[in-house]
């Protein structure tokens, strides 16, 4: 494990990264005024590297996965930076961060069957979107590489004139994922890829994206509510809430001794086979028109302190590698005099509830 | 953890409940209908006052048709139910009124369970109005406790709103506290927190808790998640395609799973534990199609410990292949395609496989290829013979056995692995392993279409020969009136119906096992159509009983 851990390490070290998120921002305009769904989210990812993205519902996550690639509905603003090979998508031609799309980048779906044309075989699908992305391959170039990323993927040959309805939900899935990877992107952002699958099912997915890296040299954002599937299938995690990422680093590391009180509460609060009492996180994440001021998590934080509720927290490095938010950690001098003292918190009902 | 009680409340004996899957009309004539699927397939079941059962499995294992049929929302095609010693079947109009107040039943989707255009009042009331509470303000008062109960406080803040005002975990907390508010001794609880997110799933597990001390329910909990479960219930159920593989005390069930579906599941738990390592031997596939279940146990196609008599069969043979393909290069997919030929036919399930158009010795060679690849596969062990047959080769499998649910220490399970024999009251009373299945299902819904196809065809054919629904017709040969006859609408009918018939004998009559008698019964009958028709239009004028000369015919009038 440490040997992997320090190779891994290197690895990130020696490496250009892939894809690197700079204060990115995305906001929705709504009559209410603007719901602020990412926030200022920062983060870099290595070539083959998994990152796995958690949090609780309607934190941002799906909006920052989506911001990303520039697959966002009309309405939507964004700002900051996203570097990917020396340039910035979000200040690319609507244009070219189209071509880069499904050739450099791939993004899997929940719903793979709305993803799919229910009159157009496998075949045409694959047909359709090399040609848009690479025109210069022949019919048998883009055949030969369908049916290689197909057979990757346990899809036999016999099944590549079928159509979608052909196919079962697992198989509808890694097919999803098979042509998100036929271009051989070099980063993808899979959102939720396995939560309308049945269990065992969803453990092969699981399994295939942990050997994505080892194929496809891929790198993945691999977005979900299961922190169970972030343990096993990610290299790192960067744990959301409320619009920020609040604390990443590398999984072993954050899951054994969290430092966000967030991600502690959240590994807590997961039903698992080691359950033997339920714990909750009281109250329901912010409204993100007006989120709280200070930190974001502090009216429902337990040690929230007096500091947490007037002062954003500053982002700093973990102690174990990695970043946090928290004053918990730091900096001490940047909390002011009596800042430590202990929040009283307001009882939170099941008003408050998610 | 000891049983709370040992007071049956429930008791499900041998039941199933199967759905008839709508084939078209002349489908259904002439007996060729679309199957059934076995939703719940023979299950013994018995609740005890108090405890928490949970049946868990993947989609399509029948966990919500066992719940449903527990409120008699299911219709049991066989086996019975018996609620305090009353059996449902027996209970009629108000009487199933009143066991509704009994057993309630929470669903998956909060949404979806409540009426988007009544108030959170209005909603919980309902079951209340249902049940003839009259009085509003009783109903009220009712409806506040309720609320208070499932933790919707402060109850005012709560009983204007509309479900759309509501967050999810809200929302379930209003479908049960309309579950909770007639009464019941019994809650069934489909999936209460899947759709939740993470964080209020322990909430609403934990009101679920309470709401069993408070009240003294008894549950039923369906669930695909083993880890809720495990935290949940006190005896577990594992299901598969309508039967329960596995059954007993939630403890022995994780500390000592016997089931490979059951071993299958708990490994393929996602845990948070940084130090797990990926379990790498996970079941192949999915949940196969419940209209037409694999032969023998249904979850040999999917099992690593499978045996060779599990139940083989020619699907087994096309999974295998096309796994094979998925491992080889193009260029040698297209040469052992080639010798192989299609597969689909092997998607009609039988114990005798026909494959090969390149010649057996071909055939032979491409099968111990595939073998070679794989030699630890268990379908190696299930067959019988491979004989040369035409330009292929016939690959027979061994019968396979269907596995009960047997005594295994303190579980119960329906596995060949688990043989002992039957001790305890609740194993006797099960079936033996019941004997090969394959040939009831498949070969006598074809024999009974063949049959239907030849019988109407026969009628079609001759029928119109005794009667008469006809036009007369003059034939004029060298401008003299020389005869007449007519044309005779049943008999046009009844010749195409029964060419018809006999064209289907011809191609798909006699099931698997195509007898070649069926082929000359095809003909006679397609021949007879012919003739038919072609009296019927009067083009056959020789071969009509109404030539010129016996024009007083009493065929003819
Ligand atoms: N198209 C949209 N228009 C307006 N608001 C939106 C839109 N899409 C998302 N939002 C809001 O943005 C916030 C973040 O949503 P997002 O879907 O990114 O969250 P998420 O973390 O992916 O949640 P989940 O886990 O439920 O998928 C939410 O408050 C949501 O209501
Ligand atoms: N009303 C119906 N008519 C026909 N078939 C049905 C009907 N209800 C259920 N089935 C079939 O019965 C089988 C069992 O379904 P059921 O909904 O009980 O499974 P389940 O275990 O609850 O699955 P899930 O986890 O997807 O909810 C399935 O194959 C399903 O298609
Ligand atoms: S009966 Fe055979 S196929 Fe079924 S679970 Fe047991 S070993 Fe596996
Ligand atoms: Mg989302
Ligand atoms: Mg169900």
């Amino acid at each position: 494990m440490s040997i992997e851990m320090s190779n891994a390490m290197s690895l990130e070290m020696s490496r250009e990264p892939v894809i690197s998120a700079r204060d990115v921002r995305v906001w929705y305009g709504t009559t209410r005024g603007a719901i602020r769904a990412v926030d200022g989210v920062s983060f870099d990812l290595a070539p083959g590297e998994t990152l796995g993205l958690v949090g609780e519902s309607g934190c941002g996550k799906s909006t920052l996965g989506r911001g990303l690639m520039g697959l966002l509905p009309k309405g939507a603003k964004r700002d900051g930076e996203v570097w990917f090979e020396g340039k910035d998508i979000l200040s690319m031609r609507p244009k070219d961060s189209y071509r880069l799309r499904g050739s450099h980048l791939g993004m899997i779906f929940q719903e793979p069957l709305t993803r799919l044309n229910p009159l157009m075989r496998i075949s045409d699908h694959f047909q359709e979107s090399i040609k848009q992305h690479d025109p210069s391959l022949t019919k048998d170039e883009i055949k030969q590489r369908a049916l290689d990323a197909l057979r990757l993927m346990g899809i036999p040959p016999t099944r590549y004139r079928s159509y979608p309805h052909e196919f079962s939900g697992g198989m509808r899935q890694r097919l999803m994922i098979a042509m998100a990877l036929v271009l051989k992107p070099s980063f993808v952002v899979a959102d939720e890829p396995t939560t309308a699958l049945d269990v065992l099912v969803e453990a092969q997915i699981v399994q295939i994206l942990n050997d994505l890296r080892r194929n496809f040299n891929t790198s993945l954002l691999l977005i979900t509510h299961n922190v169970g599937i972030v343990a096993e299938a990610c290299d790192r995690v960067a744990v959301m809430y409320a619009g920020r990422i609040v604390e990443q680093g590398r999984v072993a590391d954050v899951f054994e001794n969290p430092q966000h009180p967030y991600t502690r509460e959240l590994l807590r609060s997961t039903i698992s086979l080691r359950t033997t009492g339920l714990n909750f996180i009281p109250g329901a994440p912010p409204d993100l028109v007006d989120p709280p001021d200070g930190c974001r998590f502090h009216p429902r934080c337990p040690e929230a302190m007096a500091v947490c509720a007037t002062r954003n927290p500053v982002n700093i490095e973990r102690p174990r590698g990695g970043r946090v938010e928290c004053w918990l950690v730091g900096p001490e001098d940047e909390i002011p005099p009596g800042g430590k003292q202990r929040l009283k918190q307001e009882e939170l009902t099941v008003a408050d509830e998610a | 953890m000891a049983w709370p009680s040992t007071e049956p409340i429930v008791d499900i004996r041998d039941l199933s409940v199967h759905y008839g899957l709508r084939g078209g009309s002349l489908a259904r004539l002439i007996g060729s209908d679309a199957g059934t699927v076995k939703a719940v397939d023979g299950i013994n079941l018995t609740l005890r006052r108090g405890e928490v059962v949970g049946l868990v499995g993947e989609s399509g294992s029948g966990k919500s048709t066992l719940g449903r049929a527990l409120l008699g929302l299911a219709p049991a095609t066989e086996g019975s139910i018996e609620f305090e010693g009353q059996d449902l079947a027996d209970l009629s109009g108000r009487r199933l009124r009143a066991l509704r107040r009994d057993i309630q039943m929470v669903f998956q989707d909060p949404s979806a369970a409540l009426n988007p255009a009544m108030t959170v009042e209005e909603a919980v009331g309902d079951a209340l109005r249902v049940h003839g509470m009259r009085s509003a303000s009783e109903r009220r008062t009712k409806v506040i406790d309720a609320l208070e109960r499932v933790g919707l406080s402060p109850v005012e803040l709560f009983l204007e709103k509309y479900p759309r005002d509501l967050s999810g975990g809200q929302k379930q907390r209003v479908v049960l506290a309309r579950a909770i508010i007639t009464g019941p001794s019994v809650l069934v609880a489909d999936e209460p927190i899947s759709m939740l997110d993470m964080s209020v799933r322990a909430k609403i597990l934990q009101l679920m808790l309470d709401l069993k001390q408070d009240l003294g329910l008894t549950y039923v909990y369906i669930t695909h998640d083993l880890a809720s479960a495990k935290f949940f219930c006190d005896r577990i159920a594992i299901m598969y395609l309508g039967r329960v593989v596995e059954i007993g005390p939630t403890e022995e069930i994780f500390a000592n799973p016997r089931h490979p579906y059951t071993k299958a599941l708990l490994r393929a738990i996602p845990d948070p534990d940084p130090g797990r390592q990926l379990p790498r031997d996970l079941p192949r596939g999915e949940v196969p199609d419940a209209a037409s279940p694999p032969f023998g146990c249904a979850f040999h196609p999917r099992c690593n410990e499978a045996t060779p008599i599990c139940g083989w069969e020619s699907r087994d043979l096309r999974a295998l292949i096309e796994g094979h393909w998925t491992r080889r290069s193009a260029e040698e997919y297209a040469g052992e395609r080639s010798i192989v030929g299609d597969l689909d036919h092997l998607d009609k399930p039988t114990t005798g496989a026909t494959i090969g158009s390149a010649g057996s010795a071909e055939t032979r060679v491409f099968l111990d290829r595939v073998r070679a690849e794989k030699p630890d596969e268990p379908i190696w062990g299930g067959i019988d013979a491979i004989n040369d047959v035409g330009s292929g080769v016939r690959v027979q499998f061994r019968e396979g056995v269907d596995p009960a649910l047997r005594r295994a220490g303190e579980v119960q399970v329906a596995c060949v692995l688990y043989p002992d024999e039957p001790t305890g009251v609740e194993a006797a009373e099960s079936d033996r392993d019941r004997p090969p299945p394959p040939p009831e299902p498949v070969s006598a819904g074809i024999n009974r279409r063949t049959v239907g196809l030849t019988v109407v065809g026969l009628i079609a054919a001759l029928l119109p020969f005794v009667a008469f629904a006809g036009i007369t017709r003059e034939f004029v040969q060298n401008g003299v009136l020389t005869s007449y006859s007519r044309i005779n609408v049943l008999g046009i009918l009844g010749g195409v119906v029964a060419f018809g018939c006999g064209w289907a004998l011809l191609t798909k009559g006699g099931g698997a096992e195509r007898a070649p008698w069926w082929k000359a019964v095809g003909v006679v009958v397609a021949l007879l159509g012919v003739l038919q028709f072609l009296h019927g239009s009067s083009l056959l004028v020789a071969v009509s009983p109404c030539q010129s000369e016996r024009v007083d015919s009493t065929w003819c009038r």
